[in-house]
């Protein structure tokens, strides 16, 4: 199987996948700034692209995924791109995930990379003291520690933001005391300090 | 001034002596070699070759044009429910004799009832324009119109023959009696401003160099809109079988160029562009479907050549629309080499079982 190259493309309204390519020999696919959108309108648990068993090198760039996720039917787009199982090499990089249940679902143990996607954000923070506040997204965002000065605070990332658990930079804002040590999941940040309070800026990348 | 006068009565010499042969050959008795099959030329074609100039008057290759067979000389009634099966193709057997072969067959105004047609050389089908030149195929065969080289496949590289094509008209079938247009053994074969209605399926390619499609409308498809579909059943330049292991075939197909053509389907059962086996370098833009079954289908036979050379490859489609489909946008099994440009898929939301793209390898 040789490369297949699709640019600038519309994909609309699919009852299933938008794009589903599945198999051992499939090698070298690229996506390139199209918009895949309202897959999945009469049909429960399918998206934009599936790859099943792919082995050769996947690249999604640039696109635009479930902007009209429920284009003339009733379900949103279950995922903007599912990386199945025994799928090799795949970059998933700045394209826009809008309404998708869930950006991207990983199953795969290859090498898959996310990398400066965006789109509205899903992520949420959990423990931070009495209403804690965020603003941002996934890899850029400014978090306000709530009240009682907690000694920890967790930011919930959304579903399928990233492959693995992210690098996170964490820096204090003005006046807000030193951190003392971060951890990350592929679903969480957790800040460690004394007594945070005020605000912290954070990068955090897959 | 004698210089400039010299020219002048060269000149009027030349001019007179021309004339005077277009008055000689009013009169086909005034011709020295009257020849049966030039009846029908038009135009100066006719002075050419009913009034051979003397040696070293004028190069009469400078002259020559393409034989032109007019059909109403050789289709008195034009009505459109009188068989003109055997005149046209008294007309395509006039042409086919000379030397070189070919020519081109001009449809003037009118319906043409045509059963069964085929060209066996290349002969350019040129009506009067698709408002006003019409045929009306009614044949019970399964192909239409037809460029088939005789024994094909079983004829080598060296055996194809060069031209032929369509233009300038409309072709009307009975709903689903037949393909519309065949081409088997012909390089370069063309069809550009042509409007088919009514078909089973559209334009077959099976073999060939160079073939292109400009500006052809297809309406109520009952099957592919355009198949362009290469295999091993030929012959290689030493006469010996096709094979997997040369590229050397007669019955491949390379260098397909589509450019402006749309299409609808009432069948649902064919692809809007069908790209089977031995299939090269194929391009096109400007491609709308609607209401096919599939889109854009590549596949290729089991048996091919295990690195795919023999499947499709070099698939290039810019700006490629596919609406209402009912299986798959692109369907693509087995192929090398695909770029899509500005493609539109938008399936049949009634549909089941619908993917905009597959792309999977099978064999």
């Amino acid at each position: 199987m040789g490369k297949a190259k699709f640019s600038n493309g519309l994909f609309f309204s699919a009852q299933k996948d938008c794009v589903l390519i599945e198999g051992s020999n499939v090698t070298d696919i690229k996506f390139l700034s199209s918009d895949i959108n309202g897959c999945n309108e009469s049909n429960g648990g399918f998206g934009g692209i599936n790859l099943i068993g792919v082995s050769g090198e996947i690249n999604i760039l640039g696109n635009t995924f479930c902007e009209v996720s429920n284009y003339g039917g009733a379900f949103p787009m279950a995922y903007g791109v599912k990386v199945g199982a025994g799928t090799g090499k795949t970059q998933i990089v700045d394209n826009s995930f809008w309404d998708c249940t869930a950006r991207v679902v990983n199953v795969s143990t290859g090498n898959v990379m996310l990398r400066a996607n965006n789109g509205p954000s899903n992520a949420s923070m959990g423990s931070c003291g009495g209403n804690p506040g965020l603003q941002g997204n996934e890899q850029h965002m400014t978090i306000s520690v709530g009240t009682g000065t907690p000694s920890r605070c967790v930011v919930n990332f959304g579903s399928g933001n990233f492959s693995k658990a992210p690098t996170c930079v964490v820096s204090p804002g003005p006046g807000s005391v030193a951190i003392s040590s971060i951890a990350t999941t592929q679903t969480q940040l957790t800040i460690n300090g004394t007594k945070l309070s005020g605000t912290y800026f954070a990068i955090c990348q897959d | 001034m004698r210089l400039r006068l010299s020219v002048r009565w060269g000149s009027l010499l030349f001019w007179a002596s021309v004339i005077l042969m277009g008055l000689a050959c009013q009169s086909e008795a005034a011709c020295p070699v009257p020849n049966p099959n030039i009846n029908a030329f038009i135009g100066y074609q006719r002075l050419i070759d009913d009034c051979p100039l003397p040696a070293g008057t004028l190069n009469r290759a400078i002259m020559q044009r393409p034989a032109i067979v007019n059909a109403p000389e050789y289709c008195p009634i034009i009505d459109g429910t009188t068989d003109n099966s055997s005149c046209l193709t008294s007309a395509v057997a006039t042409l086919c004799s000379q030397s070189p072969q070919g020519g081109e067959l001009y449809l003037s105004q009118g319906n043409y009832l045509v059963r069964d047609l085929n060209m066996p050389c290349p002969i350019v089908i040129r009506g009067a324009g698709m408002s006003t030149a019409s045929i009306n195929y009614q044949g019970a065969t399964t192909a239409g119109l037809r460029w088939v080289v005789a024994g094909f496949p079983s004829i080598t590289p060296s055996h194809q023959l060069w031209g032929g094509g369509i233009s300038g008209v409309t072709l009307t079938y009975t709903s689903g009696s037949a393909d519309a247009l065949l081409v088997e053994g012909f390089n370069q074969w063309f069809a550009r401003d042509v409007k088919i209605v009514n078909p089973q399926g559209g334009v077959h390619i099976k073999s060939g160099f160079g073939q292109k499609l400009d500006n052809v409308r297809l309406e109520n498809v009952n099957g592919f809109m355009v198949k362009i579909e290469g295999d091993l059943s030929g012959r290689k330049r030493d006469g010996s079988a096709c094979s997997t292991s040369s590229p050397d075939c007669s019955s491949r197909v390379d260098f397909v160029t589509l450019d402006h053509i749309n299409s609808y389907s009432n069948g649902v059962n064919g692809h809007c562009v069908e790209l089977i086996g031995f299939a090269n370098t194929i391009m096109g833009e400007h491609i709308a479907c609607e209401g096919f079954d599939r889109g854009l289908s590549i596949t290729c036979p089991a048996g091919m050549a295990a690195d795919l050379s023999q499947c499709p490859h070099f698939i290039f489609m810019n700006d490629f629309q596919n609406e209402f489909f009912n299986s798959y946008g692109l369907y693509a099994t087995d192929f090398l080499d695909l770029k899509m440009d500005k493609p539109y898929f938008y399936g049949n939301a009634a549909a089941a079982n619908q993917n905009n793209v597959y792309i999977a390898v099978v064999n």
